[in-house]
């Protein structure tokens, strides 16, 4: 009885203990985040979301307000003109913002977007919120918990730092949460480099983090360096993989596992996608007990591509004819998909620009 | 080409609808202070039932909010459809002040509103002024400068005489061939664009999936550019600076190919022409084809026997295949080096040690991790 008592008041000790607990675990600072622009975003742990500043040249992880849990099915999204609707929300037009990228709240129904207000150098960022009904909020930065990890240039432009560093820029073309790190998609405006970076989260010392290049290697055996434009984490027969679309088109794997420092990462071709095509945005999805791909592509519509033989894929190798590797199909009835995200575990989240309008609607996973 | 927003800030209020009671102010910025709308002489009521509402509470805007003005804003009539504008609420004595979250855009009309339940709203408006026009933005140069090109040219570099939009790029730029046609996506399109810090130069690469051999957008659609033909690079007009005017004009570099460069890049092949010892005379570094304008302006360096890097001025002339570099104190005696950062590219990409393409994958990174590093000899 006494161990009862004794165990009630601990167990009470510790609820008031983390009641009054600042800060989720691994963001070590509180107050206004110096955010220079918001580009890719991503949800971590205990929503927490990645925030990539390309102007900044660093990633925040910033702590947002826990919202009303759904479970299984989201509210239908069908926002017309959301982009009129930010600026209005910050206060100008339509024609004088970016939407940079789309993230989902995981297990809600509440949509996040990183915006430029302003499409100049000195436009300002901004986190805003848009929920199924349309409704927009701005994100409150002023008072937040937060990290920040600063992306280090390469090396050997460090030394350069002096001179022409005001030119040289990387751009972030994608990052993701897998394992216990954030992976950071990069591509500089200057020399032709693919950057992926790894940090550790909670973001620790720079020894933790791992810069790498990434190589592809073509048929007729020519290897050559091969940024990253967009990338998802996926699990392959129980371990983490990176499947990642390049510049170049061909969708590749890598285990994450290859991710060590001074490792050489060539990804193992497994699709072909096609020329004229331009993958913007990749989330994987269960379905039916498969694991699928969508794939928001600007030039053919929306593409569902199936995994099942990922782990075989030798990778493709040898010359092939317009589709090959994994199986995937059109759904060519989505057009002008710019970004997309999972809502809910049926359903997707698109943004789409059609002519001058932009919408955000929510569909069923194919 | 400065845009100091504040600095320009000119409030002209508009309409002030007429009724007894609270009336609608707005202030405009001051140095330190940012503008807010006002709405004054609250009855203790009103300050009491404001004074009870959480910060953020949505009851605030549904009272007291400002608009943007904006005849294509959707569903704008109806106004509980139109987001107000994000901002922080304070009751100060008997006077509600509203502060915007971000500055008002010159040329834009807000309008506040003041809804007080079952009565009409009542409202005014208040339209800044654009900043007179400042002189329109031009393409300034494209680099590389050369009117011939290889085959597999990879990157261009436009510079711009003020800061431009992102967002339209690839709408305003066009390749176009001897027969007039345009070359449909030949341009590597990124949302994120590629921009420097100050917005005024912009890099676009050629797709590197019709460049790299072996890859299915060439060996289904070919080559972008065909040695042997003639080609222009054009820059549309309609193209905005970060102020939202289109370009004075647009842009056309012409060029000839010819067939593509596939070597690494080798310093054996470079001619040095030494200074002399105490004189401040340029290093002149001469190569046997053109480099990478943007890194040769920052890649080479000079450096004495310790490692240490000599201040001076780097110049790269026209054609990209020299580099000058004036010293800003007399060139000392003793050993010094020039020094080659790895990331130096030519045209197509290829560097030192490392052709763009390598034959051959299941072998080590090749190319250079560490800086390239050679002895110069000055004249005596």
């Amino acid at each position: 009885m006494k161990w009862t008592f004794v165990l009630a008041m601990a167990i009470a000790l510790a609820g008031f203990a983390s009641a009054s607990q600042a800060a989720t675990p691994g963001l070590d600072q509180s107050g206004k985040p110096d955010l220079k622009s918001a580009g890719p975003i991503a949800f971590g742990p205990d929503g927490v979301l990645f925030v990539a500043d390309p102007a900044g040249a660093a990633v925040f992880a910033i702590e947002v307000p826990k919202a009303k849990p759904v479970e299984g099915k989201a509210g239908e999204f069908k926002v017309a003109g959301v982009d009129a609707k930010v600026a209005s929300l910050l206060g100008t037009t339509a024609g004088d913002i970016l939407i940079n990228d789309l993230a989902v709240q995981p297990g809600s129904s509440v949509a996040y977007l990183s915006v430029s207000r302003g499409k100049g150098p000195a436009g300002t960022p901004a986190l805003v919120t848009v929920d199924s009904q349309g409704a927009v909020a701005l994100v409150g930065l002023d008072k937040v918990n937060y990290a920040k990890v600063a992306l280090s240039n390469a090396p050997e432009a460090d030394a350069k730092d002096k001179r022409g560093n005001s030119l040289r820029n990387e751009s972030i073309t994608d990052l993701a949460y897998i394992d216990g790190r954030v992976l950071v998609a990069g591509l500089s405006n200057e020399e032709f480099a693919s950057k992926l970076r790894a940090f550790r989260f909670p973001f620790g010392k720079e020894e933790d983090d791992t810069s790498i290049e990434i190589y592809h290697g073509a048929h007729g055996a020519f290897e050559t360096r091969a940024p990253v434009r967009t990338f998802v984490p996926l699990i392959v027969a129980g371990e983490p993989q990176i499947l990642a679309a390049y510049t170049c088109t061909p969708l590749v794997r890598f285990p994450l596992s290859d991710l060590k420092p001074g490792a050489k990462v060539r990804g193992t071709t497994i699709a072909e996608l096609g020329n004229r095509n331009r993958p913007l945005d990749i989330v994987s999805y269960e379905k039916d007990g498969k694991t699928y791909l969508l794939i928001a592509n600007s030039a053919r519509g929306v593409m569902k591509v199936t995994t099942e033989t990922i782990a075989d894929q030798k990778g493709i190798t040898e010359k092939v004819a317009d589709k090959a590797g994994l199986a995937y199909e059109t759904l060519e009835a989505l057009k002008g998909v710019e970004h997309l995200d999972k809502l809910s575990p049926t359903q997707a989240l698109l943004l789409v620009r059609t002519g001058d309008a932009v919408g955000l609607e929510s569909i069923q996973l194919p | 080409m400065s845009r100091v927003l504040s600095a320009w800030l000119c409030a002209l209020a508009v309409l002030v609808s007429p009724a007894l009671g609270q009336t609608i102010d707005f202030q405009p910025a001051e140095q330190d202070k940012a503008a807010y709308f006002s709405l004054s002489d609250l009855s203790p009521e009103q300050i009491a039932r404001l004074a009870k509402l959480p910060a953020g509470d949505p009851a605030w805007a549904r009272e007291f909010a400002v608009y943007v003005l904006d005849t294509t804003l959707v569903e704008q009539e109806d106004r509980s459809k139109t987001p107000a504008m994000a901002g922080d609420y304070a009751l100060h004595k008997n006077q509600l002040r509203f502060t915007p979250k971000f500055p008002l855009r010159p040329g834009l009309t807000y309008q506040a509103v003041f809804q007080e339940k079952g009565k009409p709203a009542r409202t005014i408006e208040v339209a800044l002024s654009k900043p007179p026009a400042a002189e329109k933005a031009r393409v300034t140069q494209i680099y590389p400068t050369a009117d011939v090109l290889p085959e597999n040219q990879l990157r261009f570099y436009l510079h711009f005489s003020a800061p431009m939009s992102r967002g339209e790029a690839y709408d305003h730029l066009r390749i176009i061939d001897e027969a007039n046609q345009a070359a449909e996506l030949p341009i590597l399109e990124l949302g994120e664009e590629l921009w420097d810090k100050s917005g005024t130069r912009l890099t676009i690469l050629i797709d590197p999936g019709r460049i790299k051999r072996g890859v299915k957008p060439r060996e289904d659609i070919g080559t972008v550019f065909k040695a042997g033909h003639k080609y222009t690079l054009a820059i549309a007009k309609e193209w905005h600076d970060a102020a939202g005017e289109p370009l004075a004009e647009g842009f056309r570099k012409q060029f000839r190919i010819v067939p593509p460069v596939g070597d690494a890049i080798e310093p054996a092949e470079w001619k040095i022409a030494a200074p002399k010892i105490g004189t401040n005379d340029p290093l002149v570094v001469t190569f046997p084809r053109p480099l990478d304008h943007a890194l040769l302006e920052r890649t080479l360096s000079v450096a004495n026997a310790g490692g240490k890097e000599l201040a001076g001025k780097v110049k790269v002339p026209t054609g990209e295949e020299r580099w000058e570099f004036r010293p800003a104190q007399p060139w000392p005696s003793g050993k010094l080096e020039l020094v080659v950062d790895p990331t130096l590219e030519d045209l197509a990409g290829n560097r030192i040690g490392r052709p763009f393409e390598v034959l051959g994958g299941d072998k080590p990174v090749g190319g250079l991790l560490k800086p390239h590093r050679m002895p110069l000899t000055l004249k005596q």
